[in-house]
């Protein structure tokens, strides 16, 4: 397993970040073998920041995000927040931590009991947490109920009486009953229509504005991620493999597979062009045994022989804060900066 | 679904866009006769190649599904048989509909697999669906539904469950098909699919043609107000260093079948809608790249509002 020295340090100078995930592994054990689903992973999201965080399926954006959370017990690594270490803590320990971090999941209800009121749901996370007398809870959840669009009413109402998208306002008001610094939030609109997409990501933008709330926004779209982003890391199998400001990522993509990614997004803004993309060949190689070198040489186009036995590390190529796991990776010339 | 009336020629690509409910699949289903009951598609024709496949028996029916008709559906495996090796079914879908020998069903299996690009055929062909990625899949799939050399393909959302480099390589094998001249009928809520893929697009919104028209025409001077909010809503290319920029949204939600507006459905959308929108439902209006039904279009095509490529019929 790597152990990839380079932290991404964007929000250096401007105090400790909110979220410090240093060189993070998670396992799982299953019966064809061992899947390192996030190979020593170091990320930050500053405060009130939204870090985008995009890949294919199986890149291990999902269970990054849930390890986090510690929804699964990752198998090394260091997680930060607020400067109080998260790994190794107990349960118990983590619970007044644990308010400080919720999620936001694609399907909102999937684990919850139908049976209950939106009210019912939206005040659970303050029961929980002993917050506030039971007048003071319902108070609150009119609050949050007006917070993300839904009358007052819609407390005494099931999840299941709403459209997909007021459903995921609900989604939206749980995560943020405790008030949260961060909102890991996973693909958060991929099950809504694009009219509805909208909506939500509108919300988003307002609450992080009001609240100051920092969001790790996990999606396999990137046009919503280049929408909603500060910055973006891009992963495949298990790696970042390039991270940067979401505008220099844009200009100037470096990693081969982020300019794959960006090449396959269909491009509603060119519909005339028929591009001559240079489309990836061949399809993602198995997790349980990942090419050795680096990940992404089996389907790079210019891949060398170095890139078969040696992994490469995230390094900066000019911009400090653009960092690219790619050996062949050069800084800008002068001609690209003309 | 209701009215609904379209024309798909050789060697084209026409687009069925909307969103979750507006009646896109069920169309599919349609051209193909594959309603369960009580659900029944009635109206004047659904014709291929001059055929008119409303008036066919249920046998007929199967044997142009397949033979000159072939559908590609989101999901591979409720296409492919778990228990049967790609070839297998490949073979077996030949000769459904075609009276050859195993040999020749073999090899013809094997050209299927090399067309859509399957790395290694030969070893594939023996292979179970389930050691194939989800892109392999459809790729099968796809070799299945041209078993038969059909006139025209219909694929429903045939890469809403693939990652994006994987889409990209399945809509341009579709578009390597399609100059082959086979018609293709591509089913899909995404309009960024649309735009580097099909040559019409016809916009579906509560069972209803809302709006059809040359790609390029649509993508450049939407009509129908619905079209022009499914465009804008859209996260677009961002201008550097900008404030992260507002989202045109559509407000509400899509009516329900049971709970239908009188007038345009789209009216209590609508942010140009007016009293008249509500009482009838406008009829298409004929324009010289296509259709739009909306009352207010006589406004949109004012000289004021300068759209060069537009003209009522």
């Amino acid at each position: 397993m790597s152990a990839s020295p380079d932290t991404v340090r964007p929000d250096a100078g401007q105090g400790d970040p909110l979220l410090a995930v240093e060189d993070l592994v998670v396992r799982y054990d299953t019966p064809q073998g061992v899947v390192h689903a996030v190979d020593g992973v170091s990320l930050t999201v500053g405060r009130g920041e939204t870090l985008g965080l995009v890949g294919e399926s199986g890149c291990g954006k999902s269970t990054l995000g849930r390890a986090i959370l510690r929804l699964i017990e990752p198998a090394s690594g260091r997680i930060r927040l607020d400067g109080e270490d998260l790994s190794g803590k107990s349960r118990a320990a983590l619970r007044p931590i644990r308010r400080k971090l919720q999620m936001v999941f694609q399907d909102p209800f999937g684990s919850l009991d139908p049976r209950w009121t939106v009210g019912q749901l939206l005040a659970e996370p303050l029961h929980v947490h002993g917050i506030g007398r039971r007048s003071e809870r319902r108070d609150r959840v009119i609050d949050l109920l007006a917070r993300v669009g839904l009358p007052a009413d819609a407390a005494s109402r099931h999840p299941h009486e709403f459209s997909g998208g007021q459903r995921q306002r609900i989604g939206i008001a749980r995560a943020l009953a405790l008030s949260p610094a961060l909102v890991v939030c996973d693909e958060p609109v991929s099950a809504l229509d694009v009219s509805v997409q909208a909506q939500i990501l509108n919300l988003l933008d307002d609450l992080q504005r009001d609240l100051g709330v920092a969001f790790l926004f996990i999606s396999h779209d990137l046009s919503v991620v280049e929408h909603i982003a500060d910055r973006v890391g891009v992963m495949y199998l298990g790696r970042i493999v390039e991270t940067a400001p979401r505008a220099a990522l844009w200009r100037r993509p470096l990693h081969p597979y982020t300019r794959a990614l960006f090449d396959a997004v269909p491009d509603l803004d060119r519909p005339a062009e028929r591009r001559t993309r240079a489309a990836l060949t061949g399809d993602l190689p198995s997790a349980f045994a990942p090419p050795a070198g680096c990940r992404f040489h089996t389907r790079c186009p210019l891949a060398v022989e170095r890139c078969r036995h040696e992994a490469p590390s995230l390094r900066a190529v000019g911009d400090p804060d653009h960092l690219v796991a790619c050996h062949l990776a050069e800084p800008p010339s002068k001609t690209d900066l003309a | 679904m209701r009215n609904l009336s379209f024309q798909v020629a050789r060697g084209e690509t026409l687009a069925i866009v909307g969103e979750s409910g507006c009646g896109k699949s069920i169309t599919a289903l349609a051209l193909l006769g594959l309603f369960q009951p009580p659900g029944r598609a009635e109206g004047k024709a659904i014709r291929l190649e001059g055929r008119n496949l409303l008036g066919l028996g249920p046998e007929a029916l199967r044997d142009v599904r397949g033979r000159r008709i072939a559908m590609v559906f989101q999901e591979p495996m409720t296409t492919l048989n778990p228990v049967l090796t790609i070839g297998e079914q490949i073979v077996e879908t030949i000769r459904d509909h075609e009276t050859v020998s195993r040999r020749e069903a073999r090899d013809r299996a094997l050209t299927l697999l090399e067309r859509v690009h399957i790395p290694d055929p030969v070893r594939r062909f023996g292979e179970h669906p389930h050691r194939l990625s989800g892109g392999m899949r459809q790729r099968v799939v796809i070799a299945m539904a041209l078993a038969c050399n059909p006139a025209v393909l219909v694929a429903d959302e045939p890469t809403t469950a693939l990652d994006v480099t994987i889409q990209a390589q399945i809509l341009d094998l579709i578009d390597e098909l399609k100059q082959g001249g086979m018609g293709v009928v591509l089913i899909t809520h995404d309009l960024g699919v649309v735009a580097g893929h099909a040559e019409r697009v016809l916009v579906m919104y509560a069972g209803r043609k809302v709006e059809e028209r040359a790609a390029t025409d649509l993508f450049a001077t939407p009509l129908h107000p619905y079209t022009r909010g499914l465009i804008a809503a859209r996260p677009r290319r961002r201008v550097e260093g900008g404030e992260r920029p507002r989202l045109v949204e559509i407000p509400g939600t899509v009516p329900s079948l049971a709970a239908m507006p009188p007038g345009c459905a789209f009216a209590p959308r609508c942010a140009l809608a007016t009293e008249d929108c509500t009482v009838a439902e406008p009829p298409l209006t004929s324009l010289e790249d296509g259709q739009v039904a909306c009352l207010r279009v006589g406004d949109f095509l004012a000289p004021s509002h300068s759209l060069p490529h537009v003209r009522l019929a």
